[in-house]
């Protein structure tokens, strides 16, 4: 690999382990207000 | 009484009981045996810089040999309820943690020994020259490896795959002790007498006193109900 | 009446407050994009590396952000969860681990890639890296540790004893390294690199950049798993009736 490359890959690899996180919080983001919406939802209708 | 006599019971229990069955002390003792050989089919016989690796085999062989003990001394508390017992004694918890950690000692302290013994007929070591200094060794790292793996051991005891966790936990954690251990081992096994190895004895002692009043200290979150 | 005005007022508060956290976000992403522009094209190339030198611009500060604030948070939170019982402390511990790891991830794998093209090898047990990689086991193991026990405060005060443990493991980890590398020669010798005033600046610029990126990461997370114990209780409500 030619020195350059070495410098896209470090980048890159930033950019990919930066992301996948951001993703994963994004995911468990989601996950996390759907179940608050359909709790929410039983709590209303069993009261 | 006073702490240490105190601490001490309980370490006998764990002592007395083990000497029962010798059940532990056997397997870790064949384990590190086991390990060195093995070590040994992975390294050409006879190498010149054969001298610079045999310490860090006789460490590793320590290493994962007392994990295992480490992993059956909390293992039979917790079938035979006996954790819950020993915390029922009218006792400050630190006392319990000293107990256990001398229990984990002394075994971890007799299987260096044995292992180191039988390292030093595979390797034509000249046992009697290096006895003393390498016995300081092996109490300075035992007592560094005991003093955070009694205190994993307790914290890891209640999880689920706690075996691979407690190793997980612990191996970072200890490589000052193998790093220290391997280097001053190196000096002394190459004849250059204890004071060579005067900087990583000090780096054990450092170690022990930091991380066994640490563990002192906050053993007793490890186990509140 | 005066019960739905109040939770509407609350509820305004934290859309100004996550409008601030929102804005936050913006600002740190926007400043990582203009670091990386700064890295790439605005600074001037080394003398000596050459272009590959210009990771460097981000695994520093990647380095940076991980060894200090990250786990140092870790473990000061972890102390006072012990000593408060606060779940709150537990949460910022446990974000604060995760987003460190990451870092560290970052750190551990720009090194190689910008050793081996300048010293013509991936590792060279460098005593910043090795530590760097020890600190990453050990807390991948209080990740690990974490991820094995259910939430609440036997989890919490688990993990509360490795963080501290952990954390105060790396200065004496780096030590031994440090003393194992100076008896045999190192591979490496320094970093002989040259840093002009503007390239400092870049450094500095990419340094508070990744800070401002941690704190933004950490409240994410942490609301995040605010929102989470919320979730829970709720459902623990649901099961008692």
């Amino acid at each position: 690999m030619s020195d350059i490359g070495f410098l896209y890959a470090g980048y890159g690899v930033i950019w990919v382990v930066l992301g996948v996180y951001l993703f994963t919080i994004g995911r468990r983001q989601a996950g996390l207000k759907r179940d608050l919406e359909r709790l929410e939802r039983e709590i209303e209708r069993e009261s | 009484m006073g702490l240490l006599s105190r601490a001490w019971t309980i370490a006998q229990k764990d002592i007395v009981s083990e000497l029962r069955t010798r059940e532990t002390v056997i397997s870790m003792l064949l384990f590190g045996f086991l390990v060195i050989l093995i070590f040994n089919f992975g390294i050409e016989p006879g190498l010149r810089e054969e001298n610079l690796v045999m310490p860090g085999v006789l460490w590793a062989a320590f290493t994962f040999a007392g994990i295992l003990g480490l992993n059956r001394s909390f293992t039979a508390e917790k079938e035979n309820d006996c954790l819950q017992g020993l915390l029922l004694c009218p006792v400050d918890r630190s006392v319990i943690y000293l107990g256990k950690f001398i229990g984990n000692f002394v075994f971890t302290f007799i299987m260096g020994m044995f292992v180191f013994m039988f390292f030093s007929i595979l390797y034509n070591v000249d046992i009697v020259s290096v006895l003393l200094p390498m016995t300081l060794i092996i109490i300075l790292a035992t007592v560094g490896f005991s003093s955070v793996g009694t205190l994993f051991s307790s914290v890891s005891v209640g999880l689920k795959a706690r075996d691979v966790l407690l190793s997980i936990l612990l191996f970072p954690v200890i490589v000052p002790v193998v790093l220290a251990a391997a280097k001053a081992s190196s000096r002394v096994l190459d004849g250059k007498g204890l004071a060579a190895a005067g900087m990583w004895l000090g780096l054990l002692l450092v170690y022990d006193v930091i991380f066994l009043a640490i563990s002192v200290m906050v053993f007793d979150y490890t186990v509140e109900e | 009446m005066t019960a739905e005005r109040a939770s509407e007022a609350t509820r305004a508060g934290s859309d100004r407050r996550s409008l601030l956290v929102d804005a936050l976000g913006v600002v740190s992403i926007v400043g990582v994009l203009v670091g990386l522009y700064l890295a790439l094209l605005w600074a001037p190339t080394e003398a000596v590396m050459g272009d590959v030198q210009r990771i460097f611009y981000f695994h520093m500060p990647s380095a940076w952000v991980a060894l200090g604030p990250s786990f140092t948070v870790v473990f000061v939170c972890s102390i006072l969860y012990l000593v408060k019982k606060d779940l709150r402390y537990d949460r910022i511990a446990a974000a604060s681990a995760e987003i460190g790891v990451m870092f560290t991830t970052i750190t551990l794998v720009t090194g190689p890639l910008w050793a081996r093209p300048i010293w013509g090898a991936y590792w060279t047990w460098d005593p910043r890296l090795t530590t760097t990689l020890v600190l990453w086991f050990i807390f991948v193991a209080y990740l690990m540790l974490r991820a094995s026990s259910s939430p609440g405060h036997k989890r919490a005060r688990l993990s509360a004893v490795v963080g501290i443990v952990g954390w105060v493991d790396v200065p004496i980890v780096f030590m031994s390294i440090r003393w194992w590398r100076t008896i045999h020669p190192l591979l490496i010798n320094g970093q002989g690199m040259n840093l002009d005033s503007s390239m400092a600046f870049v450094l500095m610029y990419c340094l508070a950049v990744f800070s401002l990126l941690y704190v933004y990461l950490l409240i994410i997370r942490v609301r995040q798993e605010e929102l989470g114990s919320r979730v829970d209780r709720l459902r623990q409500q649901l099961l008692m009736r």
